[in-house]
């Protein structure tokens, strides 16, 4: 079989379905005949069968190594291991876009069958939207980056995948963080399905807010799963860069969780109507904004892995999409307006509005901090690099008050008759907090450290305070009746968590570096290390070269790690696989570089406090995200923010 | 064997598609109300 003609014929044939879709629903629309629409629907369907079926040609063209692609020899080999060959999916551009076509096709599919099950005369809004934004990743491929371009000289074998993409995480970050972005194509079709057709607001913000989760809990695997991979592949001992990618996942991930976080109080209260819609809208032109960084080398990233007009595209894409939103919004702002107003401004409504508030900003000076130098150089002809320092400095009062807040939230009752002992409580427990967090002081003199474990000690015990009343309230209840509570109650433990770990790594790093012979030894702190040997091999495309480090605390035995160094035959630059040593308390990190062949080498050693905690902080939001969902019967949320 | 493949889709696909125009609708009437 001609693969190369079969894909391009069925990109050409989902584009044909796609439009033909748009352009039937627009008909519907006018003329009402539901013959149009039900054609319609199965062309939608018909356009996902054939995005399916290319991609299992590509998969099948990948494992095969058929070079006949020009993809399948630009990303894999034949030593490539299996596994590696099947995720060189989304290894390039062009896999990537049709991944995402995919996907996108795979998300509006199912939620087509539940609107059209229940609500038909949404169907033809949610087609016009998402045809829309399938016609144009099917354009993009077929015009720019087509997986199944032939590759007209035959050639023995292929290049190969890069060395760093060969870790696990490059089978489960990609595909999850995918999953994430393009998830929320079914709330923002769907918001702007509710703004044009007739839909009740409690229905739309019932499936709103769950296919909201749905795409947040894959988005934060995705980005746990991406800090994991950058903290053992890339060998610097850090798990985030503030790169523009690493942002452009970040700022619809926080602009998520804001309407996570308001969306509770249109349910309660039918306010906030406005505010929810735009920001569902605008997460997934984040998203695209996501995809645009990655692809169009507009901004300097290490992820921007090529320079390319496409990224054009994505940038007309999203200032139509922007326009399109503003405009429908305001010709039906009527039916976003709230049914009443926030009066009380120190009240849990108030202060999820407050979460919302920091997130936002978190969110808009993230985007600021990633653009500007870009913008600077565009406008001012001025080149300006924006480094980590100025991340990480700026995130800190946010995160302070995102703290506070989620300590606040816990404490605080929707019932304003609870108020004054509410305020009691949040003083009692601020006190306590500032006690024990001036015993963690001693530890170091800085001002930023105290405020954030005060934050963090108060976040923490707010939530103990929580549970405890809540489980003597409802027992063991609260977990198996309450889910969507417990499950939130999850999360915010796991947020928790996250900053513990980032805090204590980020304030209590310790970095050395050894340079010795084979048999020696070297110390850092109560810890001793002895280089015991290193041996060369094989394996697949790769010449090793691995150490033998035993570790010995106070002169007591623990482990021995095995820190390598990978030659790629195809790619030049050398990579550290890194050999850690995890422990609640701290992760010893070994960094290896031979120096000469009779054994004389260079380790870095670092000491990163609590990083278990922040993975342990990861599998609690996830954890918590799917507790969450698992809620059947509707109601408002009591308890937990 | 490809352009049997390539008929046989188009074919299948045509059918799926333009099958809700030659189908009956409930008492006639195929409009929405």
């Amino acid at each position: 079989m001609n693969i190369s003609l079969m894909g391009q014929l069925l990109e050409v044939g989902s584009l044909f379905l796609l439009t033909y879709t748009f352009f039937t629903s627009l008909i519907y629309l006018k003329k009402k005949d539901f013959q149009i629409l039900k054609s319609s629907i199965r062309s939608f369907k018909a356009a996902f069968l054939y995005s399916l079926i290319a991609i299992i040609l590509l998969i099948i063209a990948l494992v095969n190594s058929d070079f006949s692609l020009e993809y399948v020899a630009s990303y894999t080999s034949r030593e490539l291991p299996l596994f590696y060959k099947i995720t060189a999916l989304w290894a390039g551009q062009a896999g990537s876009l049709l991944f995402w076509l995919f996907l996108q096709l795979t998300y509006s599919t199912i939620f087509l069958k539940k609107l059209t099950d229940n609500k038909r005369e949404l169907a033809p809004y949610f087609l016009l939207i998402t045809s829309i934004s399938s016609i144009f990743f099917n354009f993009l491929i077929l015009a720019f980056t087509d997986p199944f371009a032939p590759l007209n000289v035959s050639i023995p074998d292929g290049r190969g995948m890069n060395p760093l993409l060969q870790n696990i995480g490059m089978v489960f970050h990609p595909p999850t963080l995918y999953l994430g972005y393009v998830g929320f194509i079914v709330p923002f079709a769907y918001g702007f399905s509710y703004l044009l057709g007739k839909e009740e607001e409690a229905n739309w913000i019932k499936e709103t807010r769950k296919w909201t989760m749905i795409s947040w809990i894959f988005l934060t695997i995705g980005i746990i799963l991406g800090m994991q991979w950058a903290y053992v592949e890339l060998g610097w001992g850090g798990y985030w860069g503030w790169d523009p990618v690493e942002n452009a996942s970040l700022i619809p991930w926080l602009i998520a969780t804001a309407f996570l976080h308001t969306q509770i109080l249109e349910n309660k209260k039918g306010i906030f109507k406005k505010w929810n819609l735009i920001y569902i809208l605008f997460t997934f032109i984040l998203c695209v904004f996501g995809t645009f960084i990655t692809r169009s080398g507009f901004i300097e990233s290490v992820h921007a892995f090529t320079k390319s007009r496409i990224g054009y595209y994505f940038l007309f894409f999203m200032i139509g999409y922007i326009l399109l939103a503003v405009l429908i919004l305001f010709l039906n702002k009527r039916k976003v307006e709230s049914s009443g107003t926030l009066k009380e401004f120190f009240s849990k409504e108030s202060f999820l509005v407050y979460v919302n508030v920091v997130l936002t900003g978190l969110a808009a000076v993230v985007l600021w901090g990633t653009v500007y130098p870009t913008v600077s150089l565009a406008f001012f002809n001025k080149k300006i690099s924006i480094k980590e320092a100025f991340f990480n400095k700026a995130s800190i009062p946010f995160a302070i008050l995102i703290l506070v807040l989620l300590g606040i939230c816990q404490i605080f009752d929707y019932s304003l008759k609870k108020r004054s002992k509410n305020i009691k409580t949040t003083g009692v427990l601020f006190l306590l907090s500032l006690f024990i967090s001036l015993i963690f002081f001693k530890l170091s003199g800085n001002i930023k450290f105290l405020l954030l474990s005060l934050s963090t000690t108060f976040g923490a015990l707010s939530l103990l305070y929580f549970f405890l009343k809540e489980t003597k309230r409802q027992k063991i209840k609260f977990f198996t009746k309450n889910k969507r509570a417990s499950g939130a109650f999850l999360i915010h433990m796991g947020v928790i968590f996250l900053l513990v770990g980032i805090i204590g790594s980020s304030f209590f790093s310790k970095k050395k570096e050894f340079i010795v012979k084979r048999g020696e030894t070297f110390k850092m702190g109560k810890y001793e290390f002895k280089f015991q040997n290193f041996k060369m091999f094989q394996s697949g495309e790769l010449d090793i070269i691995q150490a033998d480090v035993k570790i010995y605390k106070n002169g007591k035995y623990i482990t021995t790690l095995h820190p390598q160094k990978q030659f790629h035959r195809t790619f030049q630059q050398p990579i550290s696989e890194v050999a850690i040593h995890m422990t609640p308390s701290k992760d010893i990190y070994i960094i290896y570089a031979p120096l000469d062949i009779k054994g004389k080498a260079d380790f870095q050693v670092i000491f990163n406090p609590l990083i278990f905690w922040m993975w342990l902080g990861g599998i609690f939001m996830v954890l918590g995200g799917i507790l969450s969902l698992l809620e059947k019967e509707e109601r408002g949320v009591k308890g937990n923010g | 064997m490809d352009d049997i493949l390539i008929f046989l889709l188009l074919i299948m696909t045509i059918l799926y598609i333009f099958y809700p125009y030659f189908e009956e609708g409930k008492n006639g009437n195929t409009k929405d109300k």
